[in-house]
C-alpha cells in the first residue's frame, strides 16, 4: 500500500501545476532572484575607508593598544581643508583613515568630509569611548562600519580587562590556575586584530551576507504552504477528492505521511540545489556543508510541519490558507531581517529583547544558524540553535499528532 | 437491513441540517433520496459514511455500527460524488488504478478490476486521456468508475448526473441499473425526480433535513390529492365545447385563456379523461395542435406538502 500511495502521490505532486510550480520551481526561482540581486550589495560592500579623527587620552600602554589596533586596520591620514587625506594608497585591509589629534573638526564633520570623531579615554579602569557621527552621515555605510569596528574593539578590550582582573583575583586567592589556562593565554597575548574583525562581522556589518542568510531562511519558511497542502488534500471537508480518500480503508495518518514524504523530499532537494548555487557563486555561506545542510533541512521541515500543524488543528478554508501562505513567510522575512535596514534593526531588537520570539521564527532560526556557522569561533551557539530547532520540530509533530486525531466539523 | 440510519440529528450552529433522519435500505435495492438543493441529502450521506460527526442517532452498515475507524466496512463501500473527485495529472486508467489500489492490494486482481471498470463505463478509447481533455459527461463516467472499480457492495451516488448532457445521463443511469442487477445496494441522491422515478425501487423525499414521505414511486404519487391534468393548445374554442368539458363528471376545473390558446383541464384523483376529451373535440369538429397529459408527479406531492417546487433552488 505504501508503495502504491507513494507512486501515485509522487506522480500527482510532480505533475500538478500547483505542486510543482508553487512548491518546487517558484521558491527556487525566488531564491535565485533574491540571492543574485543581493550580489549588488557585495559590490557595495567594497567600501571606501571611513575617515575618523581620534582624540585619545589615557595611560601610555593602553593608548598604544588602541593605536596598534587602529593602525592594523587603517592608514594614517593628514588633515586638510578638504578633509582627511591618506598619506599613501589605502589597501584592501584598510577600513579606516585616521588622524590622531584634538583639532576642531566641526566644519569638516558638518560638511560630511569626515565620517566620525572619536573620543577615547582610558585614564580610569574602564575605557570610555564616544563616537560622534554627523546626521548627514548617520546612514553612511563607512560611518556604520567605523562605529561597529570601534565598538567591538571597546567591548573586546573591556572583556580582556575583566579577564585579567579575574585572573588576578584567582592568583591572589591561591587557587589552581590550570583551570583558567585559556584566560591566562588570552591575557598574555592581548587583543588580536583578527578577533576584532571577527567580532565586527558577527555583529552584522556585512549586509550582503546577512541578506543571503535571511533569504535562505525565508525560502525555508515558504514551504509552510506545502505543509498546509499535505494535510488539506487528505481531509474530507476540502472536496470530492478528499472525501473519496477519507472513505477509503487507508488511514489518514498513512496518507498524510506518504504525502509528506513525496512532497517534502522534493522541497528539500530544491533547497539543496539553491544551496549549491550559493556555494557555486560564493555568496558567503559557510563551507561547513554538513552544518549548512542540517540547519536548512531543519528549517524546511519546521516550515512544513508548521503548515501541517495549522491544517490539522484547524479547519482551514481556502481564504485561511491564502492568508497563512502569504502572511507567515512575509512576517518571518520581516522579523528575520530580510526587508531592509529597518527589518534588520527589528530583528536585532527582537534577538536582544525577546529571544523567545526570535526562536519562534523559523526564518530567523535558519539565518541565525547559518550566521553562527559562518562567523562564530566555536560550534556552541550553532548547536544551541540546532537544539532549539529540534525541539521546535518535536513540538510541531505533537501538534500534528493531536490535530490528526481530531474529527473535523 | 444493509443500511440503517436511525434518528440522526446534525446541527451546524443554529441550523438543523438533519432532523431525526431515518433511512433503511435492503440488499440489492436502489434507494433514492430526493430533495431540493440544501435539503440535507449530502449531509445525510456524510453522516452515513462517518465523514462528519452527528449529534444524535445511530448508523449501521452491513449490520454493524459505522465509525471512521471501521476500515472493514469502508472496504465494502463505493462513493461517487456530485463533484468530480479525480486527479487531473493522471490518465483515466491511472486514476481508476489509484483509487482501486486503495482497496485492492493484489496487482493482478486490481488490473482485472480496472479493466472491468473501464469497460463498464465505456471509456476504453479514452484510457490514456487525462481528465482535462474529457468532456463533462466522460468525466462523470470516470468519476463513477473510480468509485465502483473495487466492486463495493454498497454504492453511494451523490447527485452523479448534475450538469450532465442527456446522453451521458442515460449512460450513467443504465450503469446504475446494471450495478443493481449485480446485487449491489445503491443509495442515490438527486433533485431530479425523473431519475428517481426511472431507477429507484424506493425513495424518501426530504426537505430541511426531515423525511417528508417514503415508499415506492407509485405509493408516493398516490399520496397526491390531484389527478390528471391535460393541456390543450387550441384557438377559438366555442363556449358550447367548454361547457361540455366542464360538465364532464371526471373534471374538477377548467381554465381557458383565449389569447394564449391554452386550455387546462384538471381531472379528479384517480380519473383519466383523455379519451372523453378527445371525443368531445371530434364531435365539435374542433382542431387543436398540441395536447399534453400530465399525471401527478413526485414534485406535485412535494409541492402539496411543502408549498414549494423540488427545483426551487436550481
Amino acid at each position: 500500500m505504501t508503495r502504491h500511495l507513494a507512486r501515485f502521490m509522487g506522480k500527482t505532486n510532480l505533475l500538478s501545476r500547483d505542486g510543482f510550480l508553487l512548491s518546487i520551481i517558484l521558491p527556487f526561482i525566488i531564491g535565485l532572484i533574491f540571492l543574485f540581486s543581493f550580489e549588488n550589495l557585495r559590490e557595495a560592500a567594497n567600501l571606501n575607508p571611513a575617515g575618523i579623527v581620534i582624540e585619545l587620552k589615557g595611560n601610555p600602554e593602553e593608548k598604544k593598544d588602541v593605536e596598534d589596533f587602529i593602525k592594523a586596520r587603517g592608514m594614517e591620514g593628514r588633515l586638510t581643508d578638504q578633509g582627511l587625506e591618506p598619506v599613501g594608497e589605502p589597501g584592501d585591509e584598510d577600513y579606516l583613515i585616521y588622524y590622531f589629534g584634538d583639532d576642531d573638526v566641526d566644519d569638516l564633520l558638518d560638511e560630511g568630509t569626515i565620517n566620525a570623531k572619536v573620543w577615547i579615554d582610558n585614564t580610569g579602569k574602564k575605557m570610555d569611548m564616544e563616537i560622534y557621527v554627523p546626521s548627514n552621515k548617520a546612514n553612511d555605510r563607512s560611518s556604520f562600519m567605523a562605529y561597529q569596528m570601534l565598538n567591538s574593539f571597546a567591548k573586546t578590550y573591556r572583556n580582556l580587562i575583566n579577564n585579567t582582573e579575574a585572573l588576578y583575583a584567582q592568583a591572589m586567592a591561591g587557587r589552581d590556575m590550570s583551570s583558567v589556562a585559556g584566560l591566562v593565554e588570552r591575557a598574555e597575548t592581548g587583543i588580536a586584530v583578527d578577533d576584532i574583525i571577527e567580532t565586527k562581522e558577527k555583529e552584522g556589518i556585512n549586509s550582503f551576507t546577512h541578506y543571503v542568510m535571511a533569504t535562505l531562511g525565508f525560502i525555508c519558511l515558504y514551504y509552510i504552504r506545502v505543509g498546509v497542502d499535505i494535510v488539506r488534500k487528505n481531509e474530507a471537508y476540502t472536496g470530492a477528492l478528499g472525501k473519496r480518500l477519507a472513505i477509503s480503508p487507508v488511514s489518514r495518518s498513512l496518507r498524510v505521511f506518504i504525502s509528506f514524504l513525496t512532497t517534502g523530499i522534493p522541497c528539500l532537494l530544491t533547497t539543496y540545489l539553491l544551496l549549491f548555487c550559493c556555494w557555486q557563486r560564493d555568496l558567503g555561506l559557510s563551507l561547513d556543508y554538513a552544518g549548512v545542510i542540517l540547519v536548512v533541512s531543519l528549517g524546511v521541515l519546521i516550515a512544513i510541519f508548521m503548515g501541517m500543524a495549522f491544517a490539522s488543528l484547524f479547519k482551514l478554508s481556502k481564504d485561511h490558507v491564502n492568508v497563512i501562505n502569504v502572511l507567515i513567510p512575509v512576517l518571518g522575512a520581516l522579523f528575520g531581517g530580510l526587508m531592509g535596514q529597518a527589518s534588520q534593526i527589528l530583528s536585532t531588537w527582537i534577538n536582544d529583547n525577546a529571544p523567545f520570539l526570535a526562536s519562534l521564527n523559523p526564518a530567523g532560526l535558519v539565518s541565525r544558524g547559518l550566521y553562527q556557522l559562518s562567523f562564530y569561533p566555536s560550534y556552541d551557539s550553532f548547536y544551541q540553535t540546532i537544539r532549539i530547532m529540534t525541539v521546535y520540530l518535536a513540538v510541531l509533530a505533537v501538534c500534528i499528532g493531536l490535530g490528526m486525531r481530531r474529527t473535523k466539523e | 437491513m444493509l443500511v440503517e440510519m436511525k434518528d440522526i440529528v446534525k446541527r451546524y450552529g443554529n441550523l438543523l441540517a438533519l432532523d431525526y433522519f431515518d433511512l433503511e435500505a435492503e440488499k440489492g435495492e436502489i434507494y433514492g433520496l430526493l430533495g431540493p438543493n440544501g435539503s440535507g441529502k449530502t449531509t445525510a450521506i456524510n453522516c452515513m459514511l462517518s465523514l462528519i460527526k452527528f449529534d444524535n442517532g445511530t448508523v449501521n452498515l452491513f449490520g454493524e455500527k459505522m465509525s471512521p475507524k471501521r476500515d472493514d466496512l469502508k472496504e465494502r463501500i463505493g462513493l461517487v460524488m456530485q463533484d468530480i473527485g479525480v486527479y487531473d495529472e493522471l490518465t483515466v486508467e491511472e486514476n481508476i488504478t489509484y483509487f482501486c489500489g486503495l482497496y485492492i492490494s493484489d496487482r493482478k486482481k486490481r488490473k482485472a478490476y480496472v479493466e472491468e471498470a473501464i469497460d463498464f463505463v465505456g471509456m476504453d478509447s479514452h484510457r490514456k486521456f487525462k481528465p482535462p481533455r474529457l468532456s463533462g459527461g466522460l468525466k462523470r463516467r470516470l468519476n463513477l468508475a473510480c468509485g465502483i472499480a473495487h466492486k463495493p457492495d454498497l454504492i453511494i451516488l451523490d447527485e452523479p448526473t448534475v450538469a450532465v448532457d442527456p446522453q451521458s445521463r442515460n449512460h450513467i443511469l443504465e450503469n446504475v441499473r446494471a450495478l443493481a442487477q449485480e446485487g449491489k445496494t445503491i443509495i442515490y441522491t438527486t433533485h431530479y425526480m425523473e431519475e428517481v422515478e426511472a431507477i429507484c425501487d424506493r425513495l424518501s423525499i426530504i426537505d430541511r433535513g426531515k423525511v417528508l414521505v417514503r415508499g415506492t414511486t407509485e405509493e408516493i404519487k398516490a399520496m397526491s390529492s390531484s389527478g390528471e391534468i391535460i393541456h390543450v393548445k387550441a384557438f377559438h374554442l366555442e363556449d358550447d365545447l367548454l361547457d361540455r368539458i366542464r360538465d364532464m363528471k371526471e373534471v374538477d376545473a377548467v381554465n381557458y385563456e383565449p389569447a394564449a390558446g391554452q386550455l387546462v383541464v384538471y381531472f379528479s384523483k384517480g380519473e383519466s379523461g383523455l379519451m372523453s376529451l378527445l371525443r368531445l373535440f371530434e364531435e365539435k369538429n374542433t382542431d387543436f395542435f398540441d395536447l399534453h397529459v400530465k399525471t401527478p408527479s413526485l414534485n406535485d406531492v412535494f409541492l402539496e406538502i411543502t408549498g414549494k417546487e423540488l427545483r426551487d433552488n436550481d
